[in-house]
């Protein structure tokens, strides 16, 4: 009499089969070839040959000094490059905060401030391109005005030219986040704290700080987890150079894989790299709950 | 109007055994309560007979015809949910007319039967509104009208009552049966709230922990509750229940608790009883404190707390050393803490149970009213 | 007083500095992209153009650049389009039937995942997938990669949403009688209207400016501006007034939807 349940069993597996069979499809079999083809060592330019060579890539990735100071590089860059993004982030939003009264004007100078954002990183490489070649815009400027021009792209500034505009780009996010976490602050804290005859620092430090600490945290991962994936203002703007000056770990992968071909190599690259990666942002997804 | 037998219904969520064995009639066009503290199964009851749940085991038949499998949409039920689940997105009216709209009646009798329950719902004039601004009573009179434009088989109400005020709550009991009457409906109605269950229902069902404890009229529930748990429910202020245990004394038998002593021989079936240990029920409406008549039981206490609910008064009552009676006494019944009262009570009056909870002993002076008002 | 006046001199002028600092490169992209070719190079910098003229946009209208714009915006609606339909679909699933076991645990690892990895990982092998099969270079291809990794993204901002609405008000409306499918237009949807638009409109943007992924996967016959951009510069006299022109037209879409979406872009935030 109790014949089969199989109402009860009623998920519906037909919604879940197209988004599954996409990821599966496109991401998942093509990493799985990946780790596949990381164990040999294929350079279709040179001969369809694949050749097993065990864990040898992965082995000869981490020996790889281009590869370790492409990481090192990436450290400066992320390290300095988000915090500043995070600490202006921060002031600007308490400034918009604290000097700007009206909802319209704050509306309008927040839109305008997002507006990098919103741009692709191809396009405000672009922008930025024009502005600081060596006869570009701001050198132009700088001889009018009678100063020299600054080598942007030499191989002293390149790295930190590129953080700038990276910069430029993206404090627009810790400055959401930090508004938004600011704005949600009862004020009847900050009046009673005035009542107390509390100074400005005080303020700060004690009641706005505490309460942003959990959206900056979160603000910084963000940034962190966005800034190793970064290549297309590398790309556009300096294309690596000069020489490696401004070569990340992003870019020499792609300059591995698809300028030398060395796919097999640039698989295992991709593979420790993703790794790294992943484990960053582990670590610091942890201490981030811990702040919390 | 349509039967509904429920036939060993068991369901597990997990490890948890939500519903055991759960069988009942509920007779077309009657009144059917399914009482049961928070947890007890009620809602995951109500489901399945709405056909959002299926059982584990067991099946639930409307009129013969074996419904267990087929999905709420095509049984022709209607349901008023705990959080009223109305349609935010569209007006009352268009919440009301929903059911109708499924069936694809033409709007003249779909405007028609929406008003005719709006307005005996007292509702019309919210026909324009949207949901989100009116008030929790008139939220749940939506859901009601919702649930009765469909004239469907039956309906089910999952704890319609809880969120209402209590003064509402009042006026909507008697609304219910008025409802039930006109639209000559059968009701399944899940309830915490033993009172619900007395003014309005016809049958009971008490739930306790998946397991059916009792399904029976209201009064054969209220006078020859099965076990102390169904006695102890039913009833406001619940029963007093005492445990102690049998001796036997000579030819006579006693019951012992604390100080207390009273001799149980001639009470019906109490030789039938088990084992020494017994529970001895007493309601505190049958507890007469301070008066009394002659071949009354009674015996001497102390005031301990005299609350007065509404405009009837409970007295606690120490006796026999430890013991704490209730009693419910009607109108205000002035009385100091510490006071020494004495209390009485009709030997006819008390229950005796197992240990296990049994029920041995009814008194049978109750039997006229559980005829009277059955059937 | 005199204390409060310096604070709030100094807290605006910061600002200032600051909007000067985001808005120059926009004005000067807009300011070239009116000028003549010879005219970028002028020292000192004309600040405005010398002689205003659209000579840029038309070429951009006449040539590769409106076939760029157009691949961009072909490949953007329809990945974006596949990925909120696939999205609220698994979404939905994942909300209503948490399932026991792999299944959920599993679709929500391998989400995460696609998020953290760098895109570059995966383009090594997703070209290598896409060659085999000949599809280079097509938009197909490129949709389908799009949709692929905005999936998880909008799987997850759905879930949200789905999360939030209450069961009983699906229940509700089968028990009034309506199908599955039914429940869905009528009830879930309109629901969860608004998530929908802010999904659909991060999608959009992340594949609208998407760079690596278009210029390894594009070619010849589908370009995307972005991959189209860095080809302006080939050559002898790099046409930045072109560059700008296209810049630009690139912009405008994602100005309007952050103008548009101003109010909530806050409240999206503060989840």
């Amino acid at each position: 009499m109790i014949k089969a349940r199989s109402r009860k069993i009623k998920t519906p597996y037909y919604l879940i089969m197209p988004p599954q069979i996409l990821i599966w499809v496109v991401v998942i079999f093509p990493l799985l070839w990946a780790v596949y083809i990381s164990f040999h060592d294929w350079n279709p330019t040179i001969s369809p040959q694949r050749t097993f060579v065990g864990i040898g890539n992965y082995l000869n990735v981490l020996r790889d000094a281009r590869f370790l100071s492409a990481l090192g590089r990436m450290l400066y860059y992320s390290g300095l490059g988000v915090t500043i993004q995070l600490v202006l982030g921060t002031a600007i939003a308490l400034a918009i905060v604290e000097y700007i009264r009206s909802p319209r004007w704050r509306t309008t100078v927040l839109v305008l401030f997002l507006l990098p954002m919103m741009m692709a990183e191809a396009v405000a490489a672009q922008m930025w391109t024009l502005l600081i070649t060596d006869t570009g815009t701001i050198n132009n400027i700088l001889v009018w005005l009678g100063f020299s021009p600054v080598g942007w792209r030499a191989k002293e500034l390149a790295l930190t030219t590129i953080m700038i505009v990276d910069i430029w780009q993206w404090t627009a996010l810790p400055l959401l986040i930090a508004y938004a976490a600011r704005i949600s602050i009862p004020d009847g804290l900050y009046e009673s704290a005035r009542l107390d005859g509390a100074s400005k620092w005080l303020i700060l430090r004690k009641i706005t700080l505490p309460y942003m600490r959990v959206p900056l945290a979160i603000a910084f991962l963000l940034r962190f987890m966005d800034s190793y994936k970064f290549l297309d203002k590398v790309f556009i703007m300096t294309y690596g150079g000069p020489g490696t000056a401004t070569e990340l770990p992003t870019f020499y992968l792609y300059q591995t894989a698809f300028s030398y071909f060395k796919v097999g190599y640039g698989a295992a690259m991709s593979w420790i790299f993703g790794i790294i990666a992943v484990v960053a942002m582990f670590f610091f997804w942890r201490l981030a709950k811990r702040m919390a | 109007m349509i039967t509904v037998s429920i036939a060993g219904v068991s369901k597990r969520y997990g490890k948890k055994v939500a519903l055991q064995e759960v069988s009942a009639e509920i007779q077309g066009g009657s009144f059917f309560c399914i009482l049961g503290e928070p947890g007890a199964g009620k809602t995951t009851l109500l489901r399945i007979i709405a056909g959002l749940e299926v059982p584990d085991e067991g099946e639930i038949f409307f009129d013969g015809k074996d419904v267990t499998l087929l999905p709420a949409q095509k049984r022709d039920v209607a349901m008023v949910f705990q959080d009223f689940a109305l349609y935010p997105h569209m007006t009352v009216f268009e919440n009301i007319a929903s059911p109708l709209y499924a069936l694809k009646l033409d709007e003249e009798k779909i405007r028609e039967r929406v008003h005719r329950v709006a307005t005996f719902l007292k509702i019309e004039h919210l026909l324009e509104r949207s949901p989100l601004y009116i008030s929790g009573g008139e939220r749940q009179r939506v859901a009601i009208a919702r649930a009765l434009v469909k004239e469907p088989k039956i309906s089910l109400f999952d704890e319609p009552l809880v969120n209402l005020d209590f003064k509402i709550r009042e006026d909507m009991r008697a609304q219910f049966k008025l409802m039930q009457k006109e639209f000559n409906q059968t009701i399944v109605f899940a309830t915490p709230d033993p009172v619900d269950a007395m003014s309005m229902a016809d049958r009971v069902l008490v739930l306790h922990e998946g397991k059916v404890h009792q399904v029976a009229t209201v009064w054969e529930v209220y006078y020859r509750p099965v076990n102390t748990f169904v006695a102890a429910y039913l009833g406001f202020p619940p029963m007093n229940i005492i445990r102690g245990t049998l001796r036997q004394e000579g030819p006579k038998l006693f019951f012992f608790a604390s100080d207390l002593r009273i001799e149980v021989t001639g009470l019906p079936g109490i030789w039938e009883a088990k084992g020494e240990k017994v529970a001895l029920g007493v309601r505190p409406e049958h507890l007469i404190v301070g008066g009394g008549e002659k071949e009354m039981l009674s015996f001497d206490g102390e005031v301990l707390l005299s609350e007065v609910v509404g405009s009837d008064t409970i007295v606690h009552v120490r006796v026999g050393g430890e013991l704490v009676l209730r009693s419910f006494v009607p109108g205000i019944y002035r009385v100091a803490v510490g006071e020494r009262v004495k209390v009485s009570l009709n030997p006819g009056d008390l229950y005796i149970f197992q240990e296990s909870g049994e029920t041995i002993v009814f008194p049978r002076r109750h039997e006229s009213a559980v005829n009277t008002f059955e059937g | 007083m005199k204390k409060i006046n310096w604070g709030r001199f100094f807290g605006i002028l910061g600002l200032v500095v600051y909007g000067i600092f985001v808005l120059f490169p926009i004005y000067w992209t807009i300011n070239t992209s009116f000028k003549e070719v010879g005219d970028v190079y002028k020292v000192p910098p004309s600040f405005v153009p010398t002689k205003f003229t659209l000579e840029a946009y038309r070429f951009i209208f006449q040539g590769t650049g409106r076939l760029a714009l157009s691949n961009s915006l072909i490949v953007a609606i329809g990945a974006t389009l596949i990925a909120v339909v696939l999205g609220t679909m698994a979404s939905y699933a994942y909300s209503r039937y948490p399932f026991t076991g792999l299944t959920n645990e599993g679709a929500q690892f391998n989400l995460l995942t696609v998020r953290m990895f760098p895109p570059i990982a995966f383009l090594l092998p997703i070209f290598w997938l896409w060659k085999t099969l000949g599809l280079l270079d097509t938009h197909f291809a490129l949709i389908v990669t799009y949709s692929a990794f905005n999936l998880p993204l909008a799987v997850w901002l759905l879930k949200g949403f789905m999360d939030s609405l209450p069961r009983s008000i699906e229940e509700a409306s089968y028990v009034d009688g309506y199908s599955f499918w039914q429940t869905a237009r009528r009830v879930v949807l309109p629901l969860i209207g608004s998530g929908l638009a802010a999904t659909v409109a991060l999608c959009w943007i992340f594949i609208w400016n998407e760079f690596i992924i278009a210029y390894l996967l594009g070619g010849t016959d589908v370009i995307l501006y972005t991959a189209y951009l860095p080809a302006l510069r080939r050559g002898m006299r790099i046409m930045w007034n072109q560059i700008a022109a296209l810049s630009v037209l690139a912009i405008i879409p994602s100005v309007i939807i952050l103008v548009l979406f101003r109010k909530y872009l806050i409240k999206i935030y503060l989840r």
